[in-house]
C-alpha cells in the first residue's frame, strides 16, 4: 500500500505522529510527502531546530518533534522519480496554512488511483473549529470531539501518540523518588498558575518538583523519569495536551487536570491514570493517591499505552477505519 | 599565632566553615586538628571525592591536614565546637584546654540550629560564641555569647555572575521532620502565588543531584531561603546564594543576632537582601522583580566579600578572642 500524505509545512504536532506511526506499518518507501513538511525529513528537520535552538520561553519542542518525524528518511513527492499512484492519501487539516483545497484537488487527480481512499485528519485544538473538506473523502478524524457538538461529518477519534521505540522496556517498575513533576510556561492560563502552587498545598508534604519554564529537554526527561506522577493539564480549549504522551513515555501516571468530556477512544481509566477537575481539588487528589502504592497503577498504564497510544497504534486505527481490516 | 580545633568525624556545618578560615587566614600549619576529624579533611563531606565538587560545595579543604603531635602544648586558642559532644565528654575538653600556652583562650563555640539548643561549658573560658541568637532567649553563659555565622569561601565567588536568565531558585528539603518543615512546607507555594508571572523553579533538593543543584542555582535572580532543619536562620543556601550572585529571600525566620549583617532596608538604593515573613513572599517577589537588581548583586557581593568570606570571618573570631570582646563586646556586637 502506498500513502500520499498532505500536511503543513511547518511544525503540526498530530500530523508529525501519525506519520511516524504509518512509516513504521508500511516502511518509509511507502509513505511519501507532497507537502515537503519540515519535520517529516531529517535534514530540513535539523535546519529548523539549529534556527530554533533556544526558544526563549517554554519547551523546546522542535527537537522532540524532529526526533519523532524526521527519524527515517522518507521519499518527498517533488523530489520522487516515482509514476506509480496512490492507494490512500491522508489529509491533514493544517495543510490549509501553506496550501489550498485547488492545489489539493490537483495533487488528488494526478497522484491518486481511481479507487484510492481519502482520509481528512482535523487535528485542531478547539472541538468547534472545523474546515468542511471540499474534495469527496472517506473517512475524517479529529482530535476533538465533543459530545453534542453537530459537525458536518462523521467524524472518528485520533489523537497524538508516541512511538514505541519510547519505551524503555524493563524500566516499568523502576524506583521513583520524585512524587510529583510539572514543567511548563503557563503565564496566559490562569487556572495553570494556581496549579504550580496547588501541588504545594497538599495536607502531607510530598517530593516534587514544579517549574513555570521549560527546564530543556535533558533535565525534563530525567526529572520526569524519577517522578510517579506527571501533571498533565489541558491544553487551549480544553484540549488532549502533547505532554501525556511525554509522561506516559517517562513510565510516569498522568494526572489529568481539567480535561473536558471530550470522545477519547481507548482512553485511559481510572486504574490507570488520575483525573481532577481543577486545581482547587488537586491537593485533595494529591493527598489520596500519594497515600497508595502506585506502581500497579503505572503498570497498568505502560501496558495500556503500549497497546493503544504508540504512533504504530494509532497508523492502524486508521488504516482499519478507512480498509475495515488490518 | 595557633589554634588547636576540637570538632567531630560526623560533620558539623559551622565548624566547617570556621576551620577552612581560620587556616585561610593563619595559614594550614597553626590550624591543627585536636582529634584527627574525617569531616574537617573534606572526603565525606557531600559524600564524594570530586575535588571541584568539593570546592565549591564543601567548604573543608582536602589537603594540607595537620594533625595534633604528641607534646604540642603552645596554642594560642583552644577552640572547641559542640558537635565535639557527640562522642566526647566535657571532660576531654578541659583535658584539652591545657595545651594552650600561657595567656591562651579557651573558646567554645555553640554551632547547633537551635537558638534554645545550648552547650554550657562547665569550665571557665574565655569566650562563648553561637550560631544562632534569640535576644529573648536567657543564655547561661556567663556572659552575653557572639554571633558568628557561617560564610561563603572566596572561591565560590568565582560562579558570580550578573547573567540571571530565570526569576526565582526554591530548591530545598521540604520533607524534613525538623522544627522548620511547616514554613519550608509553605514556601513552595508561595512562589507561585504572585501578581507576576515570573519563570521559576519550585523543588525538593532530594530531587537534584548536588552538582545539577549547584548549576541551577546562579541562573536566578533570587534564592528563597527558607529556616535550616533545626529551625535555624543561617543556612548553607543562602551562603551559596549570596556567592553566586543570586539575591537570597530570607522568608520565614527571623533574621536573629548577626555580625556585620546585610543591609535590609527595604530601600531598594540601600538593601542588600530580603527577608520576610512566609506569607509575605509572594509580594516580596513582586517587589524584587521589579527593581533594579543588578545594582543590589553588586552591593551585596561586595559587603560579602569585605566581611562574610570564611577568611573574614576567621579574621574577626581570631580578633574578638584576643581582645577578649566577650567581656566588652563592640558596640555593634553588643545585643
Amino acid at each position: 500500500m502506498k500513502v500520499l500524505y498532505v500536511t503543513s509545512k511547518d511544525l503540526d504536532h498530530l500530523s508529525v505522529c501519525l506519520w511516524d506511526g504509518l512509516q513504521e506499518i508500511l516502511g518509509e518507501k511507502n509513505v511519501v510527502d507532497a507537502s515537503d513538511g519540515t519535520f517529516l525529513h531529517a535534514d530540513s528537520a535539523k535546519r529548523a531546530c539549529k534556527e530554533h535552538k533556544l526558544e526563549p520561553k517554554g519547551f523546546d519542542s522542535y527537537e522532540l518533534f524532529r526526533s519523532i518525524g524526521a527519524s527515517r528518511d522518507s521519499p518527498r513527492l517533488a523530489k520522487s522519480k516515482t509514476k506509480a499512484k496512490f492507494d490512500l492519501l491522508v489529509v491533514n487539516s493544517c495543510f490549509l496554512r501553506d496550501f489550498s483545497w485547488d492545489w489539493l484537488r490537483d495533487i488528488q487527480q494526478k497522484w491518486m488511483k481511481p479507487e484510492g481512499k481519502v482520509v481528512y485528519v482535523e487535528g485542531w485544538d478547539s472541538p468547534v473549529q472545523w474546515h468542511v473538506p471540499e474534495i469527496s473523502v472517506d473517512v475524517v478524524f479529529r482530535k476533538e470531539i465533543k459530545p453534542g457538538v453537530a459537525y458536518p461529518y462523521v467524524p472518528h477519534h485520533l489523537t497524538f501518540a508516541l512511538p514505541s521505540r519510547w519505551f524503555e522496556t524493563g524500566t516499568e517498575l523502576n524506583e521513583r523518588p520524585l512524587d510529583v513533576f510539572f514543567s511548563g510556561y503557563c503565564e496566559h492560563v490562569p487556572w495553570r498558575r494556581k496549579m504550580l502552587a496547588a501541588i504545594w498545598q497538599s495536607t502531607k508534604a510530598n517530593l516534587s518538583v514544579s517549574s513555570s519554564f521549560g527546564l530543556g529537554l535533558e533535565n525534563y526527561f530525567k526529572l520526569l523519569r524519577m517522578a510517579k506522577i506527571g501533571l498533565c493539564p489541558s491544553a487551549a480549549d480544553g484540549a488532549d495536551s502533547w505532554r501525556t504522551y511525554e509522561v506516559i513515555a517517562c513510565g510516569a501516571i498522568p494526572l489529568f487536570i481539567g480535561y473536558p468530556d471530550h470522545l477519547r477512544n481507548d482512553w485511559f481509566t481510572g486504574e490507570m491514570c488520575i483525573s481532577c477537575p481543577g486545581p482547587d481539588q488537586l491537593p485533595g487528589h494529591l493527598d489520596e493517591v500519594l497515600s497508595h502504592d502506585l506502581q500497579p497503577m503505572r503498570l497498568k498504564m505502560w501496558q495500556h499505552a503500549f497497546q493503544y497510544h504508540t504512533t504504530a497504534a494509532r497508523a492502524n486505527k486508521l488504516l482499519q477505519t478507512v480498509f475495515g481490516k488490518q | 599565632m595557633k589554634v588547636l580545633f576540637l570538632a567531630d568525624n560526623d560533620r558539623d556545618m559551622s565548624a566547617a566553615y570556621l576551620w577552612r578560615g581560620l587556616r585561610e587566614y593563619l595559614g594550614d600549619d597553626n590550624v591543627v586538628d585536636g582529634v584527627n576529624c574525617h569531616s574537617l579533611r573534606g572526603r565525606s563531606w557531600a559524600g564524594t571525592e570530586d575535588a571541584d565538587q568539593i570546592k565549591m560545595t564543601g567548604p573543608v579543604p582536602t589537603t594540607g591536614h595537620r594533625i595534633l603531635q604528641s607534646g604540642e602544648d603552645d596554642f594560642d586558642i583552644v577552640l572547641g565546637v559542640t558537635s565535639f559532644l557527640r562522642k566526647r565528654s566535657w571532660d576531654a575538653f578541659r583535658n584539652f584546654s591545657y595545651l594552650r600556652k600561657r595567656g591562651g583562650k579557651l573558646v567554645w563555640f555553640d554551632t547547633y540550629d537551635s537558638v534554645k539548643d545550648i552547650w554550657n561549658p562547665p569550665i571557665p573560658v574565655d569566650a562563648v560564641f553561637r550560631r544562632e541568637i534569640d535576644p529573648a532567649v536567657q543564655y547561661p553563659y556567663e556572659h552575653k555569647p557572639l554571633p558568628l555565622q557561617c560564610a561563603a569561601p572566596e572561591a565560590w565567588f568565582e560562579k558570580f555572575s550578573h547573567e540571571k536568565p530565570r526569576d526565582v531558585f526554591c530548591v530545598q528539603n521540604a520533607l524534613t521532620t525538623g522544627r522548620a518543615w511547616p514554613a519550608r512546607w509553605k514556601v513552595c507555594s508561595k512562589v507561585f502565588q504572585t501578581q507576576r508571572w515570573h519563570d521559576s523553579l519550585v523543588g525538593s533538593q532530594a530531587c537534584f543531584s548536588l552538582v545539577d543543584y549547584l548549576k541551577q542555582m546562579p541562573q536566578y535572580k533570587l534564592c528563597v531561603c527558607s529556616p535550616g532543619g533545626g529551625d535555624s536562620a543561617d543556612s548553607t543556601r543562602t551562603w551559596e546564594a549570596i556567592a553566586v550572585g543570586t539575591i537570597p529571600i530570607l522568608a520565614g525566620h527571623d533574621c536573629r543576632v548577626r555580625m556585620y549583617w546585610f543591609c535590609e532596608s527595604g530601600d531598594p538604593a540601600t538593601e542588600e537582601l530580603f527577608r520576610c515573613a512566609v506569607d509575605e513572599l509572594p509580594a516580596t517577589i513582586d517587589r524584587a522583580l521589579e527593581m533594579d537588581l543588578r545594582a543590589m548583586r553588586q552591593r551585596m557581593k561586595e559587603h560579602a566579600l569585605k566581611y562574610h568570606t570564611t577568611k573574614a570571618r576567621a579574621e574577626q573570631f581570631v580578633r574578638l578572642v584576643m581582645s577578649d570582646a566577650w567581656k566588652s563586646p563592640p558596640p555593634e556586637l553588643n545585643w
